[in-house]
């Protein structure tokens, strides 16, 4: 488990490296000077008028050099903590995203919670009465619900909640002016991890569901069923028990598309994370900020695909990450 | 049921034959909300196609007619600069449908190239290109696609590049598996064993097993890439201003007047997307039922 879970950083490596590269050298390719782009018409004439001196603030940021020596300038910067500044704010990049991090964390923690209790329950009860009305409106509502985009359903919850019936905050983190509250953050927190969850409650449900399906045909579910166990116990300690391994599989590969209904959630409810630093980054042209934005969210990706294969070996005991694939 | 050795020959003769498309085409027909799904995008791509038959001026801002609720005039009102809507839905729809197929075009050949070099070749190639998917798969498309827009900048253009080019790995990792399998398969020994070449074996045998799961992966393919453009478009990261697009739209809503005070101007394009993408999910829910013939059968 412990050399299992080792090899498995030390292959995340690679992939991270990969990963920045390919972003770094992307965003190098990119028009425009990063110097010259974001200084003032009047400062940059005058510049201009003494190319020695543009030259030497080159020199100084590293920008005369070729890109694979930037990178590794970057790479060495981001090593020790070091993502520089940002060009828009002027502030240094670890600093905006420490800032960040939290509200994403929670935002992202409580939609998986509630994907997980809306989707898996309905997907077991789906599964338990194949075919019913329940089931086909379950699939119908499932489906519509992956087919409207976060935005639309987003707005459409502000619409509602904040605008109409005027029960909610329509954004933001907390009220202003007032005191930090639990209640007042929960207040804000609700729509946002709402939108986000119920739109990857769907597709975990219909995985639920087939998972469970194929599990309930198993002979080992007709054994217990014919040892006399009751059907609560037959569903969630044989037929559930066996159909984790794939439900977990699919949670790990909603990861990504959390991440992304992440970043567009935020922009609509203002909420303050990494989502929202993302969309400014690329709005900005701030290929600085970008590159952190990169690096943290590819970080705790592989971290969380890391966790999903633990995972797998807590759930099924049968499979042993010791050995040799 | 066994059939009986005295069986009347008028049973007999209702077994009809099927061609596997005409199964096919039999089983998706029966799915009723694939055929749904049919009828709604045939109306959404005919709109589309006419854009310019069944409204007028995409581009033209009336100035006197600013912001106006839905009316005679302009079925869905008008917008902040007084563009019809109306107009700007339907010619949303090309885009939206540009993007869609353009993209998954892109990423279907790239994926299939890949998948079967890797599959073909095995070893170090496949471990290469079984790593790099990997790679894309496991950090959000959505992020990928912002540094990408990011770095060339925003337009129709490079948002079919972009998820077109990083789209891939998919219907890679699909192709990959299917070769492993069929590679093995008796058939293919077979038609070794005959002496067939390996491109003949490839483009007769190979190809045509592995068409019915790729136009599953590039049925749904469609609708994420439809829902990725939409989005966006929305973050202001998709296709430029002049060109009407569903998400750019919807944009402009992110301002509480806009909002609140002119809610034509964000639900007429939402629930477009929502009803295309709707209607290409259906489709696919229903091309995966009829092209899987072990699928179980619904109802």
């Amino acid at each position: 488990m412990a050399t299992y879970i080792l090899r498995r950083i030390l292959i995340a490596f690679p992939v991270l490296l990969g990963i920045t590269i390919a972003s770094f050298v992307a965003l190098s390719l990119a028009p425009g000077d990063p110097l010259t782009a974001r200084m003032d018409p009047t400062v940059l004439a005058q510049l201009q008028r003494n190319p020695q001196l543009l030259q030497e603030r080159r020199h100084e940021l590293g920008l005369d050099q070729p890109v694979p020596v930037r990178y590794v300038i970057w790479l060495s910067g981001a090593l020790q903590g070091d993502l520089g500044y940002s060009i828009q704010s002027h502030r240094p990049i670890a600093e905006e995203i420490a800032k960040r991090i939290p509200p994403t964390l929670a935002l992202m923690s409580v939609a998986i919670l509630i994907a997980v209790l809306v989707g898996i329950p309905l997907g077991i009860l789906a599964a338990l009465r194949p075919y019913s009305k329940a089931d086909y409106g379950m699939t119908t509502v499932t489906l519509a619900l992956s087919s409207v985009p976060t935005f639309v359903l987003g707005l459409a919850a502000i619409y509602i909640f904040a605008v109409w019936l005027d029960v909610l905050p329509s954004g933001g983190m907390q009220t202003l002016g007032r005191p930090n509250s639990i209640l007042d953050f929960a207040s804000h927190l609700f729509l946002p991890a709402m939108v986000l969850g119920l739109a990857s409650a769907a597709p975990l449900l219909r995985y639920t569901r087939a998972s469970m399906l194929e599990a309930l045909n198993g002979e080992y579910v007709v054994a217990a069923r014919a040892k006399g166990l009751t059907p609560n116990t037959v569903v969630v300690r044989h037929a559930f028990r066996n159909s984790l391994i794939p439900i977990i599989t699919v949670l790990g590969l909603l990861l990504p598309e959390l991440v992304a209904g992440a970043v567009i959630t935020e922009q609509i409810f203002a909420w303050p994370g990494m989502g929202q630093l993302a969309v400014r980054a690329a709005s900005d042209r701030d290929p600085a900020l970008m590159m952190g934005v990169v690096l943290i969210i590819g970080t705790a990706v592989l971290i969380t695909n890391i966790l999903v294969d633990i995972t797998y070996a807590r759930a099924d005991p049968r499979i042993h990450l010791g050995a040799a694939s | 049921m066994a059939l009986r050795a005295d069986a009347q020959p008028i049973q007999v003769v209702a077994v009809e034959r099927h061609s596997p498309g005409r199964a096919a085409l039999r089983r998706f027909v029966r799915h009723r909300l694939a055929v749904v799904g049919m009828v709604l995008l045939t109306i959404i791509v005919l709109l589309a196609v006419f854009a310019d038959v069944v409204s007028s001026r995409p581009f033209f801002t009336d100035v006197k007619a600013v912001s106006q609720p839905p009316s005679a005039e302009h079925l869905l009102g008008t917008d902040r600069s007084g563009r019809d809507v109306w107009a700007r839905v339907v010619h949303g729809a090309r885009t939206s449908l540009v993007v869609g197929l353009g993209a998954v075009a892109i990423y279907v050949v790239i994926g299939t190239v890949l998948g079967g070099i890797a599959g073909v070749r095995g070893g170090r190639t496949d471990f290469a290109i079984m790593r790099a998917v990997d790679t894309l798969m496991s950090i959000p498309t959505l992020l990928l696609v912002i540094v990408f827009v990011a770095a060339i900048g925003p337009s129709l253009f490079s948002v079919v590049a972009v998820i077109g080019l990083l789209g891939w790995p998919g219907a890679c990792r699909l192709v990959r598996g299917q070769m492993l399998s069929l590679r093995e398969s008796e058939y293919i020994m077979a038609a070794r064993v005959v002496g067939v070449s390996m491109p003949g074996i490839l483009f007769r045998h190979l190809l045509p097993n592995i068409m019915s799961s790729l136009a599953v992966l590039a049925t749904f393919g469609v609708a994420s890439a439809i829902i990725l453009e939409a989005g966006l478009s929305f973050l202001g990261l998709g296709v430029k201003v002049p060109v009407p697009s569903w998400g750019e739209m919807i944009n402009a809503a992110q301002s509480p007047t806009v909002l609140i005070d002119t809610p034509w101007l964000w639900i007429a394009p939402g629930i477009a997307i929502a009803l295309t993408v709707l209607s290409v999910n259906f489709i696919g829910d229903g091309l995966r039922d009829a092209l899987d013939p072990r699928a179980v059968r619904r109802r």
